[in-house]
């Protein structure tokens, strides 16, 4: 345990933590001093970042669990678990998602449906099943990862902007409410552009690694892609009470394509 | 611990009191050397008695910001006593009230020539010394009233609103050079400025009940909150971070 941590004491639940953002997140808070449950429909996938984390650490913090974050039972069994794993949840990280790629002429309403579900519902359930425990567990902090493609649009990715946009104005609404209850819950979501994790792949499909990347480099400003630790400290950020009186915002990592 | 800004070289203007002063006092806890640039003396207790007793991490330059030959001196004090400069804090600011039919041309031209001139002049002096850093982290301080016009703000709002897409500007201009620019928009922060305009109102219980109603959590923030913003965006942390707005409002912009 990091007694010194600038989340020391916080308890922490992460979704989609098996792989890229949510990985990176769950280990900045736990060498922060959080503890960290791991959830991820690839269970194993969580449970070996779980394992890294506690190997580091040199103690048991973390844990990996199965969820899968459009369920409502899902949700109900890791929000189970956070109370039998840490006695508790301070830190709600909802990092689950999917990107497709798609115009308006290309989706069907099925695949509409899916990303939003995957993107959007997930979101709103995680805020609206751990409100009950965080209300327990305050201060508290949820952290939802939107996107820059929830603030900006592009022609070709139609359902992702509508998913990621939609988190954005949810956040907002979360954070209003608590701070009209007095509860001292914030709220707030993150908007990462490019990063280097595997979702990557799902936006390059078939076309060459190396040429596609670069070309995703060029249309951030700084020239390059961010890492997942630019968006980890953000989140460590938020999490942290020194971010108390930051609610219902949006955090842009994005090299400076909001300045343009 | 506690070393997030090590090796930072940092100037802060209106570093004497409130938001500044908390940011000055944080800066050197994480390991910055810092010049705190101010008008007045250190008001800030806490921060007298920092710059007392570690004359190896804190000075204190006199610097009105809307003297042009004045802030030269104080990026000056930065390179003579730490050999270099690669983080400014632009926290200098004035927060008169009026409505535009109401206020003068002196000032429109006072609140621009602190929040809006002294922005600018800040960066230009500070950009040659941190390209020769290798590059530098500017931080400026508008407002949630430089995002939305709050009543009876007309140059203030203005004034901040120049500093959000100037740091844009600097954010672009130097992206190649390793320097990045943001701007911090607080809401309503217990500090000095905003008492001192709660307690000019004739009615002060009344001013200060319509300050706490901006908030959707019915009271302010304090200078750390502002302060902390500050540390990230100074970090290496936040280098994916340039031309955004950090908005550290309790929720004031969102309604």
């Amino acid at each position: 345990m990091n007694l010194m941590g600038r989340v020391r004491g916080k308890k922490a639940l992460v979704t989609g933590a098996a792989q890229g953002l949510g990985a990176a997140s769950a280990q900045m808070l736990a060498r922060h001093g959080a503890q960290v449950l791991l959830t991820d429909i690839n269970e194993a996938g969580a449970q070996g970042v779980a394992d890294s984390i506690n190997l580091e650490m040199g103690s048991e913090v973390a844990w990996g669990f199965r969820q899968d974050a459009t369920k409502v039972d899902d949700w109900e069994a890791a929000i189970d678990q956070a109370q039998r794993r840490m006695q508790g949840l301070s830190v709600l990280v909802n990092n689950a998602g999917m990107v497709r790629t798609g115009s308006i002429e290309d989706l069907n309403l099925e695949q509409w449906h899916h990303v939003m579900q995957v993107n959007t519902d997930s979101v709103f359930l995680g805020c609206k099943l751990a409100l009950p425990m965080l209300r327990e567990s305050q201060p508290a902090s949820i952290i939802n990862l939107s996107s820059i493609s929830g603030l900006m649009a592009s022609p070709n990715l139609a359902a992702y902007n509508a998913s990621k946009a939609a988190v954005w104005l949810l956040t907002k609404s979360v954070a209003l409410l608590a701070a009209k209850k007095g509860w001292d819950i914030r709220c707030n979501s993150i908007h990462p552009t490019f990063i280097r994790t595997p979702m990557l792949d799902d936006l390059r499909g078939d076309r060459d690694e190396a040429a596609t990347l670069a070309r995703l480099a060029k249309q951030v400003p700084l020239g390059r892609l961010g890492g997942p630790d630019d968006v980890a400290y953000a989140v460590l950020y938020l999490a942290s009470d020194e971010s108390r009186f930051i609610t219902a915002a949006e955090f842009k990592i994005d090299g400076g394509i909001s300045a343009i | 611990m506690a070393d997030r800004l090590n090796g930072k070289v940092a100037v802060i203007s209106g570093g004497a009191s409130g938001i500044g002063a908390a940011a000055a006092r944080l800066f050197v806890s994480e390991g910055a050397s810092v010049i705190v640039a101010d008008l007045q003396e250190p008001l800030d207790e806490k921060l007298a008695e920092l710059i007392k007793s570690k004359p190896e991490a804190i000075k204190f330059q006199k610097c009105d910001v809307s003297v042009e030959d004045q802030i030269v001196s104080a990026i000056d004090a930065a390179v003579s006593a730490f050999g270099k400069l690669d983080t400014i804090v632009a926290c200098a600011g004035v927060a008169g009230m009026g409505a535009a039919g109401d206020i003068s041309a002196e000032h429109w031209d006072k609140t621009f020539a602190i929040n809006a001139r002294g922005v600018f002049l800040f960066s230009k002096y500070a950009i040659p010394h941190m390209i020769e850093a290798g590059g530098g982290s500017i931080i400026n301080i508008s407002s949630a009233f430089g995002i939305v016009a709050g009543p009876q703000f007309a140059a203030y709002a203005a004034s901040k609103g120049a500093v959000r897409n100037f740091s844009k500007s600097v954010a672009l201009d130097y992206i190649g050079q390793g320097i990045r620019s943001n701007s911090i928009h607080p809401g309503y922060i217990d500090t000095p400025i905003v008492q001192n305009i709660i307690n000019k109102a004739e009615d002060v219980d009344a001013a200060q009940a319509s300050f706490n109603k901006l908030q959707p959590g019915g009271r302010p923030g304090v200078p750390e909150d502002i302060a902390w913003g500050c540390v990230y965006l100074a970090s290496d942390e936040a280098r994916f971070v340039t031309g955004a707005e950090l908005v550290i409002d309790g929720g004031l912009l969102a309604r």
